[in-house]
């Protein structure tokens, strides 16, 4: 029995066998109430949770929280790899439009198509609601940039307006430390210092 | 154990490996295509960048060899838009043809001039620049064509029409789809002359070459991006 819990943890990034051998005996020696609450937690979890019907989101009710709120601007959609990405977003708090969440990038040589990522959905989504901006906030990677692409052939055959998020120098940060794709490529999106006074 | 110093190489293409490594195939100029693990480099990932010529160090001594250094050779190169489709499908075509360790110097110095270029082409020559390197890859794995013969040794007629037939060549045809023409073109290396219907029969005959190459399982970058 203690075996197969072994494994089970092990299925957890970054646990190995002899953390989870940590796990389990703190639990079955010093907090058994601990143990059950987890069981029942995951349990109830894994259940419960889903998909938002509308932005595929993990949410426990059909529409998640964001989906639900009204008071949200529904002409913006915002496009992210993943709903960890949503999370990111939200604590910046400087966005009040919708999302959509596919299931990771395009890879064209792993053979993940735009099925695979639910871009079908988006575009279903895309014809039934009065989209005026879509946002790719795919991640500056290759791939993010493939999938960003893909997104904005499949817009303009809708005409919706495309933006991407800007790439450049972090907060905080300096050149010097800076690796030149990402200083050439802040300076080719620079922008006119009028918007910043 | 095998040590290897800061070897030009391309990065053709990543994946997630476990928690926190990069499974990254490249293609050496003096290894070919191998794969390597980039332990812990998914936090450290910035300048390990496809499209750019790189030099790679690694060592191991299982066949999947560890990652240890790298540093770029190149000037930031970043493909947008419908470059980088053609980028992204010339390395689909690297991955799925290439075999894994064998030396071809041609095929690399002809991948990084094409990705020079590029950038600076009009739509016409970048499509052409493809077909070329598509011509390139094909010859240095052994599927080569002469573009001045026909099946039976004759030389190419620039008023006939051809076919290309799997294993044979051109066969002259009287409904045949290549102009002897266009072949003429590719053989002299004279893209002057090429027309926009030139520039769709050729590329009609290497997806016709590549395909019987490539089996049942077509390419996906063209699936997503060339809908024709």
């Amino acid at each position: 029995m203690i075996e197969k819990l072994n494994k089970a943890f092990c299925k957890l990034p970054g646990v190995g066998s002899k953390s989870a051998q940590r796990f389990i005996y703190h639990l079955l020696e010093r907090d058994r109430q601990g143990g059950l609450d987890l069981a029942k937690a995951l349990t109830e979890t894994m259940e419960k949770v889903k998909n938002c019907a509308r932005c595929r989101t993990l949410s426990e009710k059909t529409l998640c929280s964001i989906c639900a709120n009204n008071a949200r601007d529904s002409s913006q959609l915002c496009v992210v790899e993943t709903p960890t990405d949503i999370h990111a977003i939200e604590q910046s708090g400087v966005y009040s439009g919708n999302y959509f969440v596919l299931s990771g990038y395009l890879s064209p040589i792993d053979g993940i198509g735009a099925a695979e990522l639910g871009l079908d959905e988006l575009e279903s989504l895309l014809k039934i609601e009065e989209v005026s901006e879509i946002i790719l906030a795919t991640n500056a990677t290759i791939e993010g940039e493939v999938t960003a692409h893909y997104i904005y052939n499949l817009a303009k055959k809708y005409q919706i307006r495309t933006t991407r998020i800007a790439h450049g120098i972090p907060l905080g940060g300096e050149l010097e430390y800076t690796d030149i794709n990402t200083i050439a490529h802040a300076l080719s999106g620079r922008k006119s210092y009028d918007i910043y006074s | 154990m095998t040590k290897i110093e800061l070897t030009p190489a391309f990065l053709i293409h990543r994946r997630m490996y476990q928690d926190s490594s990069l499974l990254l195939d490249f293609f050496t100029r003096n290894y070919g295509k191998i794969r390597l693990v980039a332990r812990g480099a998914r936090s450290n990932k910035t300048s390990l960048q496809m499209f750019q010529r790189l030099n790679i160090s690694f060592k191991g001594r299982s066949e999947l060899k560890n990652l240890t250094n790298w540093e770029s050779s190149d000037q930031p190169r970043r493909f947008l838009g419908n470059d980088l489709v053609l980028a992204i499908y010339t390395n689909e075509l690297l991955s799925r043809l290439l075999p894994e360790a064998e030396k071809h110097q041609k095929v690399f110095d002809g991948y990084w001039h094409y990705l020079i270029m590029i950038n600076e082409q009009s739509d016409a020559e970048k499509e052409y620049s493809l077909r070329l390197f598509e011509n390139l890859l094909l010859e240095e794995l052994g599927y080569g064509l002469e573009f001045n013969k026909d099946s039976t040794g004759s030389p190419i007629d620039s008023e006939l029409e051809y076919q290309f037939q799997e294993h044979e060549g051109f066969v002259a045809k009287v409904d045949g789809n290549i102009p002897g023409e266009v072949l003429l073109v590719v053989n002299d290396d004279d893209n002057d002359r090429l027309s926009v219907g030139h520039l769709a029969i050729l590329k009609k005959l290497n997806r016709k070459r590549l395909r019987s190459i490539l089996g049942e399982r077509p390419l996906k970058s063209r699936e997503l991006f060339f809908a024709n």
